[in-house]
């Protein structure tokens, strides 16, 4: 079963072009240090706002620091958000999901309105309102951007879980006496991962993307922390003067956050052949 | 529905009341004088034990008063009523756009499998979720209303000033369309029906447009509920690159002027919206799926 | 001497005739040239960054500037910074400083019919002393009497030489009594009315304000060119929070006036043949501010250190794109008395300072004294430029060993956190041109309420603030703020930074606007 999602992966073209995005950007993001031409911190107020040249690759922002070095690294901070995010709405969504599939009853109901409750809020003000609680700051971000998509989690492991506790290997397991939770580690949860790792991969490019809509509304990374969505935000008031500042981060957050799309959808084909895009 | 509004009020009450910072000394400027302030603050109710400003806020809204606006000292249900219109015009045409787009790039793509014409349509749609709706919008701007001065670049009047924004909105709704669009359309078309009509010999376009585009879009009608929240969402951040005055730049302003009224009947009234598209689609759902089908 | 007489009175009828030629030329002249600049002159679109949440200076300290477009002030500033007439025609002030007599422009009417009188004058004073949000302004008053229509008497409490700047500050509008009695407490938000040359017509919150001409409006300011109404029927203000946003509207011509242009916007802007960027020292600082009570900054040496460790002519040139000035001074550019700082760009006396305050470099290149490392927290409003400032400090603070991180917060709690002490250093911009903002920010007796936000207490200084308050006179004022001025530079609880500018830029086709330090007058605007 593995073997064969992981076969029609490889045959999706999107979902290779995608894979290929996504390891190279964690490559760049681990090895930060040793790619970047100079600290992305390093300031140089007698070179600010150079154009893209041999001596400066991506040109310089508006201090003056190395645009290249600072994408390099954003790389990282990108991915750190990204991961934490989602491990924060993994955390909520798919234990409470968990629960409420598998016991269903009142606790079935209490979860599905907490699922109704959090969709009932637009995601970007749910995601302000609690950078708001929380003040400005990468960790904020994390956190907000965790609790307002754990509810697409919970949704996707409940299915799953009703969809799988009446199948035989599950009744089988009940019947030798396994515990609830052995059931639910052991026999539950991995058939449930395929739609959570679909889930998972558009989940991080969507987190990646609401970072930069909260640096756009003034609540993003502390300087001077390289985050992709504040360069793009302070490189705005340059637009018409040095449209690089812009460009560039914008550019990177959009081929990444492809990236996790493709690779996502991909995912998904995978999972359902039919709607492959293969190569004949 | 309603339990689900009520915690709706309880999490906003709360969320802004933690939110720190006070909206009377917003109000006043930071230089007003203290009888002003104590006067402003008791006229609002605002010295009163939290629980009792949330009751008087249940209060107010069973009598469908959403309150006053503690910066703007006007009636929310007025601001509101100033403000939605705009938003509505915004994402009403967004939705259009999107949908415009995406289906006959989901039959496209569907229709012709597996082609570059496929991996193309899906990549311009992916593309659409992948990028920063405000850096979009400033890049369209620079384009369109700087370079080629076909659009104004912000602000509001006919629908010139519509056209950019609703692009930039609707062009990153376009991706879910698109793609629900194309793996609807590849079910319908390995059915029997299908098969048989094209085996009687229909002309090939005759059966998609007749037959399978008709059950195709079903799942895709669905869909228009669903996306209300999502449009709602993206609003925010298109008014403020356009410079439009709707209600989401309303929500953003309010919680930086922690104005507490407008953001709590702000945010019920969007809740209000996005449950009311939810139960939308599950009746469009229910009316359509199963019957329509031959 | 029939005939001298006669030829004298042939004379004077021709030279009568002459003059009524010229007279009736020149009236035909200028009604036609009215009509030119009438007719070329539709709507004007001023840009502003923000909106403002009521018109009503009872009910807010904020203002803008259209406010000033409908109300009057009983006096004006001219751009030279001269007090000068606007509803009053002229003052003078009694020998023990207690007594100010105003004559009032005759036939000056509110444009709800309303006449703008010594009484309605004398009533918005007490208004705003008894129950307003700027009370301050006429805390001085005792008493605003009527004497005549056009006579009107403040008697004050105490000498306060401060009264014109008072009067003539966009907080004392005059508004006309029976609107704000009539419209209570949406006066501010559905209405407006005052007797200025323009009449408040619509507000659209967040968005625009409109305005329209005043048919009737013959007494402005003599300061002024245009006698009679303005020539732009319709102004409307335009809330552009994007600073990027507002130079494309203005380039595309959209926007007539920018009323604050960015620094990032000054080098596009002066490129564009068709805009014209002015400039002029403005009424704001920049500064970072350090708690005097808190370690590290409760020594005065590492106080004074981190005036030596800001480079700002470089912030001033490159980050600021010469928008602005250095800042070295307390008090903004126009503002007496300006001091001599000591202080210039030099790390390495700071790093001298520094070691002697007993801060050493460990192997790392941070500083460290008795175990502890010098790493400080450097708060700030999430408003660009300060923000800008602060990223800058950061790197200059770890030239000389020290570790800043950054902590923004939003402006709407910013203002609230200074209330907790827990401030170590801080970035803020203040607005203000007078001197008196030094007793504001420094005085003993506004710790607790979080407006002293060095919580520096020094026995001296509150001396000193007491003593300037009581004096009868301008230049003793001056005096004794001059000697606060120099102690606290001396004691360095703020780094001065940078003046940002007064930057607007018009249409280049926009002719006739005054700008003075505090509005651009449009009733002089017209379009060529």
């Amino acid at each position: 079963m593995k073997n064969k999602l992981f076969f029609n992966f490889l045959k999706s073209t999107n979902a290779v072009v995608g894979g290929i995005i996504i390891v190279l950007f964690i490559l760049i993001a681990l090895f930060a240090p040793f790619l970047a031409p100079k600290s992305p911190n390093a300031q140089s107020l007698q070179n600010v706002l150079m154009r893209p040249s041999l001596a400066h690759p991506l040109g310089t922002d508006e201090f003056g620091r190395s645009i290249l070095s600072r994408i390099i690294f954003g790389a990282r901070v990108s991915l750190n958000i990204a991961l934490i995010a989602s491990a924060v709405a993994l955390g909520i969504g798919v234990p409470l999901g968990a629960l409420a599939g598998y016991y269903g009853g009142a606790l079935d109901s209490i979860v599905e309105g907490l699922v109704d409750i959090t969709w009932a809020f637009p995601t970007i003000l749910a995601a302000l309102a609690i950078m708001f609680m929380l003040g400005p700051g990468l960790h904020s971000v994390m956190i907000a951007v965790g609790v307002v998509y754990w509810a697409g989690y919970a949704r996707i492991t409940r299915g799953q879980f009703i969809a799988l506790r009446e199948e035989e290997y599950v009744q089988a397991a009940r019947a030798v006496g396994a515990s609830n939770l052995r059931i639910i580690w052991r026999h539950l949860l991995p058939n449930s991962l395929a739609p959570l790792l679909v889930q998972l991969s558009l989940g991080m490019g969507q987190v990646i993307l609401i970072e930069a809509s909260l640096s756009f509304l003034g609540l993003g990374a502390q300087p001077p922390t390289p985050s992709w969505g504040s360069m793009l935000s302070s490189g705005r008031a340059y637009l018409l003067t040095a449209p690089w500042l812009t460009l560039i981060p914008g550019l990177a957050i959009m081929l990444v956050v492809l990236g996790f799309n493709l690779m996502g959808d991909g995912l998904r084909d995978a999972l359902d052949p039919r709607l492959l895009h293969t190569k004949k | 529905m309603l339990p689900v509004l009520l915690a709706v009020t309880i999490i906003v009450f709360s969320i802004i009341h933690l939110i720190p910072g006070d909206p009377v000394r917003l109000a006043l400027g930071e230089m007003s004088s203290q009888q002003a302030y104590d006067h402003m603050r008791a006229e609002l109710g605002l010295d009163k034990p939290l629980y009792i400003q949330y009751f008087s806020f249940l209060w107010r809204l069973a009598h469908l008063n959403l309150g006053k606006s503690i910066i703007y000292r006007e009636d929310v249900t007025k601001l509101l009523a100033a403000k939605l219109p705009n938003t509505l015009k915004l994402t009403g045409s967004a939705l259009i756009l999107s949908y415009a787009l995406a289906i006959p790039l989901g039959i496209l793509a569907a229709v012709k499998r597996n082609t570059i014409i496929d991996y193309l349509s899906m990549g311009i749609a992916i593309a659409g979720v992948s990028v920063p709706s405000f850096w979009l919008g400033f890049l369209l701007i620079s384009l369109f209303a700087i370079h080629l001065h076909w659009f104004p670049i912000a602000g509001y009047g006919g629908i010139k000033y519509l056209v950019l924004p609703a692009v930039t909105l609707g062009f990153g709704g376009a991706a879910i369309v698109a793609r629900m669009m194309r793996s609807s359309m590849l079910e319908v078309i390995n059915k029997d029906y299908i098969v048989t009509a094209k085996a009687k010999g229909l002309r090939y376009w005759t059966v998609i447009t007749k037959h399978a585009l008709r059950n195709a879009l079903i799942p895709i009608v669905t869909l228009l509920g669903l996306q209300v929240g999502w449009l709602i969402g993206g609003a925010v951040v298109i008014e403020i690159v356009f410079l439009r005055p709707g209600v989401g730049r309303l929500i953003v302003n309010s919680i930086y002027m922690r104005d507490f009224p407008v953001v709590q009947g702000v945010t019920l009234i969007l809740a209000v919206t996005v449950i009311l598209g939810n139960l939308l689609a599950d009746i469009l759902y229910a009316v359509i799926d199963p019957k329509v089908r031959y | 001497m029939l005939r001298k007489r006669s030829k004298g009175i042939v004379w004077g009828i021709a030279l009568v005739g002459i003059l009524l030629v010229f007279t009736t030329f020149l009236a035909v002249a200028q009604t036609a040239d009215r009509a030119t600049k009438e007719a070329n002159s539709k709507t004007l679109v001023v840009a502003e960054t923000t909106s403002p949440p009521t018109l009503s200076t009872f009910t807010t300290t904020w203002t803008t500037a259209a406010m000033r477009d409908v109300l009057g002030n009983l006096v004006s500033i001219d751009a030279k910074m001269n007090y000068r007439d606007d509803i009053a025609q002229s003052w003078n002030v009694s020998a023990d400083g207690l007594t100010w007599t105003f004559t009032l422009k005759p036939g000056v009417m509110f444009t709800d019919g309303t006449p703008c009188d010594a009484a309605a004058v004398a009533w918005n004073i007490i208004h705003q002393r008894d129950t307003g949000a700027s009370s301050y302004l006429y805390s001085a008053v005792k008493d605003a009497v009527a004497v005549n229509s056009t006579t009107l008497k403040l008697i004050l409490k105490n000498p306060f030489p401060n009264m014109l700047y008072n009067l003539s500050n966009s907080f004392a509008g005059i508004n006309s009594p029976t609107a704000v009695k009539k419209y209570g407490d949406d006066y501010g938000v559905t209405a407006l009315v005052g007797s200025g040359p323009y009449i408040f017509k619509q507000w659209i919150k967040g968005d625009h304000i409109t305005l329209v001409r005043n048919p009737d409006y013959t007494w402005g300011p003599s300061w002024l060119s245009n006698k009679g109404p303005a020539y732009f029927k319709t102004v409307i203000y335009k809330f552009v929070p994007e600073a990027v946003t507002k130079t494309m509207l203005l380039q595309a011509g959209e926007v007539d006036i920018v009323d604050g242009v960015d620094p990032t916007a000054i080098d596009a802007l002066k490129a564009d043949p068709n805009v014209a960027v002015a400039m002029t020292p403005g009424r704001q600082l920049i500064y970072m501010g350090m708690n005097v009570t808190k370690p590290p900054f409760d020594n005065l040496l590492v106080r004074q250190a981190m005036n030596y460790i800001v480079d700002r002519k470089a912030i001033t040139k490159n980050v600021f794109h010469d928008a602005g000035l250095p800042a070295y001074n307390y008090l903004t550019p126009n503002v007496q008395p300006q001091v001599k700082s000591p202080y210039t760009y030099d790390p390495q006396k700071a790093s001298s300072l520094l070691a002697k305050a007993g801060w050493t470099k460990n192997a790392d290149g941070i500083l460290e004294k008795n175990g502890q490392q010098f790493s400080i927290i450097l708060w700030t409003s999430s408003t660009t430029d300060r923000v800008q400032v602060a990223t800058v400090l950061q790197s200059e603070m770890k030239e000389v060993g020290i570790k800043a991180s950054i902590q923004q917060f939003d402006p709407g709690s910013y203002a609230d956190m200074f209330k907790t002490g827990e401030q170590q250093a801080f970035i803020r911009l203040y607005e203000w041109d007078n001197m008196d903002i030094l007793e504001w920010f420094f005085n003993g007796k506004r710790i607790a309420k979080g407006v002293n936000k060095t919580r520096i207490n020094n026995p001296l200084l509150n001396f000193l603030f007491a003593k300037a308050e009581m004096q009868p006179t301008l230049a003793d004022r001056t005096f004794v703020y001059r000697l606060i001025h120099e102690y606290l530079l001396e004691q360095s609880p703020w780094v001065p930074i940078f003046y940002p500018s007064l930057a607007r830029a018009y249409r280049s086709n926009l002719g006739g606007y005054t700008a003075t330090l505090y509005h651009v007058y449009l009733v002089d605007a017209y379009r060529e």
